[in-house]
C-alpha cells in the first residue's frame, strides 16, 4: 500500500456534502412520475381475533381514492415471512396484533389516502391476546422450537459449587426510530414488471418478495436503494411488505405508487428489538469464578417467526460474553405474543444475551463482596484453551489486555474509592461505576448469507463506478468500499463514484446486516479491483514488453521502470486495445460452520471487542440518572476509516444507552402500542450523551484474514452501553442490601423501585 | 395573500389552505426536499427551518418545526432552509464544518441540525458547550451520538460571521389581516371583526398542540385565526411587584424574562419542548389547550395567578386554578380568548421551587410537574401553595394537602410524615409515563426537599 492510500484515512462520508445541503435524495424525495398515486394502510383495532367482515365501501367512495387492495385481491403469494411463513401481507381471517394491516388504499394525494384508510369498517370476533412472555409461557405459545447449547455437565458441576445463586432480568424492547420512516415507490415497467425504490437493508429480498406476490420471475423486478435515513436492522425484513403493497397497487393501476408510513403507523406496524426475560442459576467459588451456569433466555417474538430463530440464537451465543463458562446449559425460547413481530435490531439478540450475562456478573460481585471488575477479570476467557458454550475456541488475551489498560487509563480503582466515599455521605445523588467488556461474534449465523458481490466499471476517462451488494444506511459502507477500490487501483477517491445498490447490477445479495457490510463487500470490491488492475497490468506489460510485477499503480498513475502514464490515459489506451474494463468481484467468508442439531460449531469468523468504563449519578428523589463520564477502548482491527469507525462507536453506544435508560415501550391491556411516536417514546437527545466521552481505537490487526486486517464495527459498540446499566446497578447497590432488582431500561421509575423506595 | 422573503426575493402565495403545514408546503408545493418529515409532531427537528423577523437590530432568526407550523405563518418572515445556505456547490461555513467533523451519518436529520446551528450562530457569538447543547436539544439524531455535531458547531463558531441579509425586503412587506384560510389579525379590534366574519373558526396561538390534530388525526381545520400578531397580547410588564404576561408571549420570550427575574421558572422553561417549540408555543396556547400535562399551569397555580379573558363584548378575570374545568376543558366561553396572566412575584423570604420529572430531560412530557410557593416564620410553615401537573386530569392546586401542612413546624415535615399525607390527598393515575406509586413518591420526596432544604431560589 502506498503512503497515499486512502485506506485507513478519515475520509469524509461520500454523501456528506449532499447531507448537509439537503441535496441527498431519500425515497420520499424522488421526483415522481406523472400521475403517481399515494397509498396508505388500514389497520386492525384488536390485537387478536377473527376478521369476520371488512367493508371498504366508505374507503372506496372517499375523495381521491382510485383503488383498494385486500387479502382476496392478492394474485399470488400472500405470506411475506422472510425465513419461515407467518407474515400475511394483509389479514385474511386471523388478526394477530393491534394495528395489523387489513387493507391498502391508493389515492391521488397522500392525505386522501391516509384519510380514506381510516374509513374501513371491520367486524371481528375478538379473542384474548397474549401480551407478554408470562402469558405466552402459560399458553406454551412458541413461534419456533426451543434450542439449547450444552457444554460439559452443568447440573452436576452446579451441584458441586460452593456458592450458588439464582437471578433474573427483565429487558425491554427498542424501537429503531430511524429518522426516515419506511418508504417505497413502485413504478410499473414493461411485461408487468416493476421498478421499486425502497429504503431497505435487503434489496434482494424485496425483489424476491415483490416478484412472488406478483407471481413473476425475479428478472422482471428491479429494486434500487441509494441510501436509507437510518436502518439499524429495522429495514432488514420490515421494508418488504410496503414495497410489495406499492408494487401490487402499481401493477393494478398501471401508475406509480408511493407508500410511506407516517411515524405512528411505522411504529405500530413494524417490528422492534425483542423484549427478553432471562433466568439463570450459577455456581461459583468464593472469588466469584464461575463453575457452572444454567440460563434460560426467553425472547418475546411477537406474532410470527420473522428472524427470531437467529435472533434468539445470537442471544444464546452471547450470554457468555467475555467469560469462560466451564459448564453451561443455555436454553433459548421463542415465545409468541400478539404484538408486532419483533425483528433485527443492531446486535440482533446479542445485547440481550450479553446484558443477562453482565447482570449475572454484577450479582456475583454483590454476593461475594468483590468489586465487579475483579469478578470479571477472574472469569475472562483464558489466553489459550477456552471454548464457548457452542464449542468455538476463544483466546482471551487481547480482551484482558484491553480491560487492564482501561482499568489504568480510566483510573478505575482511584475513582472507585472516591465514589465509595461520596456514597457514604448518604446525599441526594448516588454515584456508580462499571467497567465492562464486549466480545461480539462476527458473521451471519446463517452460513449462506456470508457472501457478497461487486460490479466494477472503469470508463474511458478513468472514472470508476462501483456497484455492490451492500446498502448505505449512514454507516459509511459506500465510503469504505470506495476507499478500498481507490487503494487497489492507486487512484484518487474523488474518481470513484458509488452507484446506488440495485438488484440488476449485483444479484442475489445478502442483507446489509450482522456488521458484515464492509467485511464482505470490501473483500468483493477488492477482488474486482484486483481483477481489473491485473488486466491493465497485463496490457502495459505486453505493450512495454516488461514483467507485470514491475508495474505499479499509485498516485493516479501507472509507472514502470523507464516510464509512467496517467491512469486515465492508461485506461483509454486499454480500451482501444479492447481490454474489458468491467469486472465482478465475489467473496465468501471462509471456515465458518454451525451444526444446529449438535449445537456445535464455529459460527463466527472472529470476534470484535471493546471495553467501556462508565460513571453515573443517580437522583434518589426522582430516579433520574446522568452519565457523568464514559471512556471507550474499541477494537476495530486496523480501521479502514477511523472517523467513520469512531462515529459508529459513539452512535452505537448512545443508541445502547437509550435502550437501557430512556427508551421504554408500553402497551395497553388491549395490545395497543401506547408509546408510538417520539412524543412518548424517548430516544437519547443531546443531553443524554455522557458529559465526558472519550473514544480510542485499539488499532491492532485482526488475526483473521479480513479486508486490510480491519474488524466489523456496526453492532458491537451498542453493547458498550451495558456499562451504563451496570454503573446504575452499582450506584443502587451502594445503598441496598442484597441483590439489586433493576430492570432494563433503568427508567427513573425502575431506579426508584430498585432502590426499594416504592413497591 | 401572504408574502415572505426567500433567497433574496419576495414570494407571494394567494391560496394556501389554512391547515397546510409549512412542511407540506415546502416539500410538495416548492419541491424543497431538504426539509424532512421525521415525525410530523414537532418531536424530532428533522423539518427545522429558520424564520427571520425584522426587529430593531435588523433581521432576527429563530427556528421552528415546519411540520406543525401553518404555512401562512410565513407572512412577513424570511425563510431559510438548509438548501438555501449553500451557494451552488459552495457550502456554507456551518455545512463545511459538519462535513469536516463527520457530523452526518445517514444524513436525514442533518439539514435540521444545520439550521439549528445557523440560528444559534446568528444569535450568539462564541457559544458555550451548554448553549450549543440547548440549540440542538430539539433535533434528534439516531446515528452519531451527537458528539461530532457538537464539534461541528464549535468549529463553525470559531470563524463565523453573521449572515442576515433580507432586512430591506422584509420592510417592504405590510402586515396583512386576512385573505384566506388563516387570518392573522394584528389588534384585538381586528380580531373582533375577524371572528364575526369567520364561521366555524379555530384559534391558533402557536399551534404546537393544535396542529397535531391536523398532522396526526388528519382533522381538517379550514378556518384558523392566528393570534401571533395581535399587539395587545404581546409583552411582559412589571408593576409594583406584580407581573403581567401577555397571552401571546412565547416560551422563548418568557424564558428571557424569567432568566432575569424568576430563575425556577427559567429552569422549567429550559425543559419544556425545544427551541423550535418554545419559539412557537405561547402562554395563552398552553393554558387554552388545557392539556393535563401543560407545564405552565402548575407554576401559575402555585403563584396564585389571575387569568384575564377577553371577548369582543367584555373582559373578566379569574384565578388560574379555577380556569380548568375538566379534561381539556376550560372556563373559556365562545368568542372568548385569554388576554393575559398576572401574579405577584415571590418575595425575598418566599421559597419558590419548580420541579419537572420526565424520562428524558429535554423535550419530554412531564411525568410530574410540581411548583411550590411557601413561607416559613419561626420555622413554621405560614403559607403554602402547591401547583401540580401530571397528577390529575387537569393541572391542580393541592389545596387540601396545603391546608393540612399549614402552620406545621419544620420538624413535622419529614418524608415519613409527608408521604402518607400526599398519598391521602392526591390520586394520580397510572399511565404510559409512570405509575401512580412513582408519582406519589416523587411528589412527596420533592416536597420534602423544598420544605426542608429550603432550596427555593429567591427573586433577584
Amino acid at each position: 500500500m502506498s503512503a497515499e492510500s486512502p485506506v485507513g484515512e478519515s475520509i469524509e462520508h461520500e454523501s456528506a456534502r449532499l447531507h448537509v445541503s439537503g441535496r441527498a435524495l431519500y425515497v420520499d424525495d424522488i421526483v415522481l412520475p406523472e400521475g403517481t398515486l399515494f397509498a396508505a394502510v388500514g389497520q386492525s383495532e384488536i390485537a387478536r381475533g377473527a376478521l369476520i367482515d371488512l367493508d371498504l365501501s366508505a374507503v372506496e367512495s372517499a375523495p381521491g381514492v382510485v383503488t383498494t387492495l385486500r387479502f382476496q385481491d392478492l394474485p399470488a403469494l400472500t405470506d411475506v415471512g422472510p425465513v419461515f411463513p407467518g407474515d400475511p401481507l394483509l389479514v385474511n381471517r386471523e388478526v394477530q396484533f393491534y394495528g395489523q394491516a387489513l387493507f391498502a388504499v391508493a389515492a391521488s394525494t397522500e392525505k386522501q389516502a391516509r384519510r380514506a384508510a381510516q374509513l374501513g369498517k371491520a367486524e371481528y370476533l375478538p379473542a384474548d391476546p397474549l401480551l407478554n412472555i408470562d402469558a405466552a409461557r402459560a399458553a406454551e405459545a412458541r413461534v419456533r422450537p426451543t434450542h439449547q447449547l450444552i457444554k460439559g455437565e452443568p447440573e452436576a458441576a452446579f451441584a458441586r459449587s460452593k456458592l450458588q445463586l439464582n437471578g433474573s432480568l427483565q429487558m425491554g424492547g427498542q424501537d429503531h426510530l430511524y429518522l426516515e420512516g419506511q418508504a417505497s415507490l413502485a413504478i410499473p415497467t414493461e411485461e408487468g414488471g416493476v421498478l421499486v425504490y425502497t429504503s431497505s437493508q435487503h434489496p434482494s429480498e424485496v425483489q424476491k418478495l415483490v416478484a412472488e406476490v406478483l407471481g413473476l420471475p425475479l428478472n422482471l423486478i428491479c429494486v434500487e436503494v441509494r441510501r436509507m435515513g437510518g436502518g439499524f436492522g429495522g429495514k432488514e425484513t420490515q421494508a418488504a411488505p410496503w414495497a410489495c403493497l406499492a408494487a401490487l397497487l402499481a401493477v393494478k393501476t398501471g401508475r406509480a405508487v408511493k407508500l410511506r408510513l407516517p411515524r405512528v403507523v411505522d411504529m405500530t406496524l413494524t417490528g422492534k428489538r425483542h423484549p427478553f426475560f432471562a433466568e439463570y442459576q450459577v455456581g461459583f467459588d468464593t472469588e466469584g469464578k464461575i463453575e457452572a451456569v444454567m440460563a434460560q433466555l426467553h425472547g418475546d417474538c411477537g406474532y410470527s417467526p420473522d428472524l427470531s430463530d437467529a435472533i434468539v440464537d445470537r442471544a444464546m451465543f452471547h450470554f457468555d460474553n467475555a467469560y469462560h463458562l466451564p459448564h453451561a446449559r443455555i436454553t433459548g425460547e421463542r415465545w409468541q405474543t400478539h404484538k408486532v413481530s419483533n425483528t433485527a435490531f443492531r446486535g440482533f439478540g446479542g445485547p440481550q444475551g450479553m446484558l443477562a450475562g453482565e447482570a449475572m456478573m454484577q450479582q456475583i460481585a454483590r454476593s461475594t463482596g468483590r468489586d465487579p471488575l475483579d469478578v470479571r477479570l477472574a472469569n475472562l476467557y483464558p489466553a489459550q484453551g477456552g471454548t464457548t458454550p457452542y464449542h468455538q475456541p476463544v483466546r482471551g488475551e487481547q480482551l484482558e489486555r484491553m480491560l487492564k489498560r482501561m482499568e489504568q487509563t480510566s483510573h478505575y480503582r482511584h475513582r472507585r474509592s472516591e465514589i465509595d466515599a461520596h456514597n457514604a455521605l448518604d446525599g441526594r445523588f448516588l454515584r456508580g461505576l462499571a467497567l465492562t467488556p464486549v466480545k461480539f461474534g462476527i458473521s451471519f449465523t446463517v452460513k449462506h448469507l456470508n457472501q457478497a458481490g461487486v460490479l466494477l466499471h472503469i470508463y474511458t476517462d478513468g472514472s470508476v463506478l462501483v456497484s455492490q451488494a451492500g446498502t448505505e444506511m449512514g454507516q459509511g459502507l459506500y465510503t469504505k468500499v470506495g476507499q478500498i477500490v481507490a487503494a487497489v487501483l492507486g487512484i484518487d477517491i474523488a474518481n470513484v463514484r458509488m452507484s446506488a445498490t440495485r438488484t440488476d447490477k449485483v444479484p442475489n445479495t445478502s442483507p446489509t446486516a450482522a456488521s458484515s457490510g464492509a467485511d464482505l463487500n470490501g473483500m468483493a470490491a477488492r477482488n474486482a479491483a484486483i481483477e481489473l488492475r491485473s488486466r491493465l497490468q497485463h496490457y502495459v506489460a505486453q505493450r512495454e514488453s516488461i514483467g507485470a510485477d514491475q508495474i505499479e499503480f499509485a498516485d493516479s498513475k501507472v509507472s514502470w521502470p523507464g516510464g509512467e502514464q496517467s491512469f486515465a490515459e492508461l485506461v483509454y489506451g486499454a480500451y482501444l486495445e479492447r481490454v474489458s474494463l468491467s469486472a465482478t468481484g465475489f467473496y465468501k467468508t471462509p471456515e465458518i460452520w454451525y451444526d444446529r442439531d449438535q449445537a456445535r460449531g464455529e459460527p463466527f469468523f472472529y470476534f470484535a471487542q471493546g471495553v467501556a468504563c462508565t460513571e453515573v449519578s443517580v437522583d434518589r428523589i426522582t430516579g433520574v440518572t446522568e452519565v457523568r463520564r464514559t471512556d471507550i477502548l474499541h477494537d476495530a482491527g486496523m480501521s479502514l476509516n477511523p472517523a467513520i469507525d469512531k462515529g459508529q462507536i459513539e452512535g452505537g453506544f448512545v443508541q445502547g444507552l437509550g435502550w437501557l435508560t430512556t427508551e421504554e415501550l408500553r402497551w395497553g391491556s388491549d395490545g395497543r402500542l401506547l408509546t408510538h411516536s417520539p412524543a412518548t417514546y424517548k430516544i437519547p437527545a443531546v443531553s443524554n450523551r455522557p458529559r465526558e466521552l472519550s473514544i480510542e481505537l485499539l488499532e491492532e490487526p485482526n488475526s483473521a484474514a479480513t479486508i486490510y486486517s480491519s474488524k466489523a464495527v456496526g453492532e458491537p459498540p451498542l453493547m458498550l452501553a451495558i456499562s451504563v446499566w451496570c454503573a446504575i446497578e452499582d450506584a443502587i447497590a451502594s445503598c441496598v442490601k442484597g441483590p439489586v432488582d433493576l430492570q432494563a431500561p433503568a427508567t427513573p421509575e425502575a431506579v426508584i423501585r430498585a432502590l426499594g423506595l416504592i413497591d | 395573500m401572504i408574502e415572505y422573503v426567500h433567497r433574496g426575493e419576495i414570494v407571494r402565495e394567494s391560496d394556501l389552505p389554512a391547515d397546510l403545514t409549512l412542511l407540506e408546503y415546502l416539500r410538495n408545493e416548492r419541491r424543497n426536499t431538504s426539509v424532512k418529515e421525521g415525525c410530523a409532531s414537532g418531536d424530532c427537528g428533522a423539518c427545522t427551518v429558520a424564520l427571520g423577523l425584522l426587529g430593531a437590530e435588523g433581521v432576527h432568526y429563530h427556528s421552528v418545526n415546519a411540520c406543525i407550523c401553518p404555512a401562512a405563518e410565513l407572512h412577513g418572515r424570511e425563510l431559510v432552509t438548509a438548501a438555501d445556505l449553500a451557494t451552488g456547490t459552495q457550502l456554507h461555513p456551518i455545512q463545511k464544518a459538519f462535513v469536516t467533523q463527520h457530523a452526518s451519518q445517514c444524513g436525514f436529520c442533518t439539514p435540521g441540525f444545520v439550521i439549528s446551528a445557523f440560528v444559534l450562530l446568528e444569535n450568539v457569538t462564541d457559544p458555550s458547550q451548554e448553549q450549543i447543547a440547548q440549540a440542538i436539544a430539539g433535533n434528534l439524531c439516531r446515528c452519531t451520538g451527537y458528539g461530532p455535531i457538537i464539534a461541528a458547531v464549535h468549529t463553525a463558531a470559531e470563524t463565523y460571521t453573521r449572515d442576515a441579509r433580507s432586512a430591506d425586503l422584509l420592510s417592504e412587506i405590510a402586515p396583512s389581516d386576512s385573505g384566506f384560510g388563516l387570518s392573522l389579525p394584528t389588534s384585538l379590534q381586528a380580531l373582533a371583526e375577524t371572528i364575526d366574519h369567520t364561521p366555524g373558526f379555530t384559534l391558533v396561538a402557536g399551534g404546537t398542540d393544535l396542529m397535531l390534530e391536523v398532522t396526526q388525526n388528519l382533522k381538517p381545520k379550514p378556518q384558523l385565526i392566528g393570534l401571533s400578531r395581535i399587539a395587545e397580547l404581546s409583552g411582559i410588564r412589571e408593576e409594583e411587584g406584580r407581573v403581567t404576561l401577555g397571552a401571546g408571549v412565547t416560551y422563548t420570550q418568557l424564558l428571557q424574562w424569567a432568566t432575569q427575574r424568576l430563575s425556577p421558572l427559567a429552569n422549567l422553561l429550559w425543559h419544556i419542548g425545544s427551541d423550535q417549540i418554545r419559539n412557537r408555543g405561547t402562554l395563552g396556547g398552553n393554558l387554552g389547550s388545557a392539556s393535563p400535562i401543560g407545564d405552565l399551569a402548575p407554576v401559575l397555580i402555585a403563584l396564585d395567578a389571575e387569568i384575564r379573558l377577553w371577548s369582543p363584548a367584555a373582559e373578566r378575570s379569574m384565578l388560574v386554578r379555577d380556569f380548568f374545568t375538566g379534561y381539556r376543558q376550560t372556563a373559556l366561553k365562545e368568542r372568548e380568548i385569554i388576554r393575559s396572566v398576572s401574579f405577584r412575584l415571590p418575595q425575598r423570604d418566599d421559597i419558590f421551587t419548580v420541579d419537572k420529572v420526565s424520562k428524558r430531560r429535554e423535550d419530554d412530557i412531564s411525568t410530574l410537574c410540581q411548583a411550590v410557593l411557601a413561607k416559613f416564620e419561626n420555622d413554621h410553615l405560614v403559607s403554602l401553595s402547591i401547583g401540580l401537573g401530571g397528577m390529575a386530569a387537569t393541572p391542580i392546586q393541592a389545596e387540601s394537602l396545603c391546608q393540612e401542612l399549614l402552620n406545621r413546624h419544620v420538624a413535622e415535615l419529614s418524608f415519613d410524615r409527608l408521604a402518607p399525607l400526599v398519598r391521602a390527598h392526591l390520586k394520580p393515575m397510572d399511565d404510559l409515563r409512570a405509575s401512580a406509586e412513582y408519582r406519589l413518591y416523587c411528589c412527596a420526596a420533592l416536597l420534602v426537599q423544598t420544605l426542608n432544604f429550603r432550596e427555593g431560589v429567591n427573586v433577584s
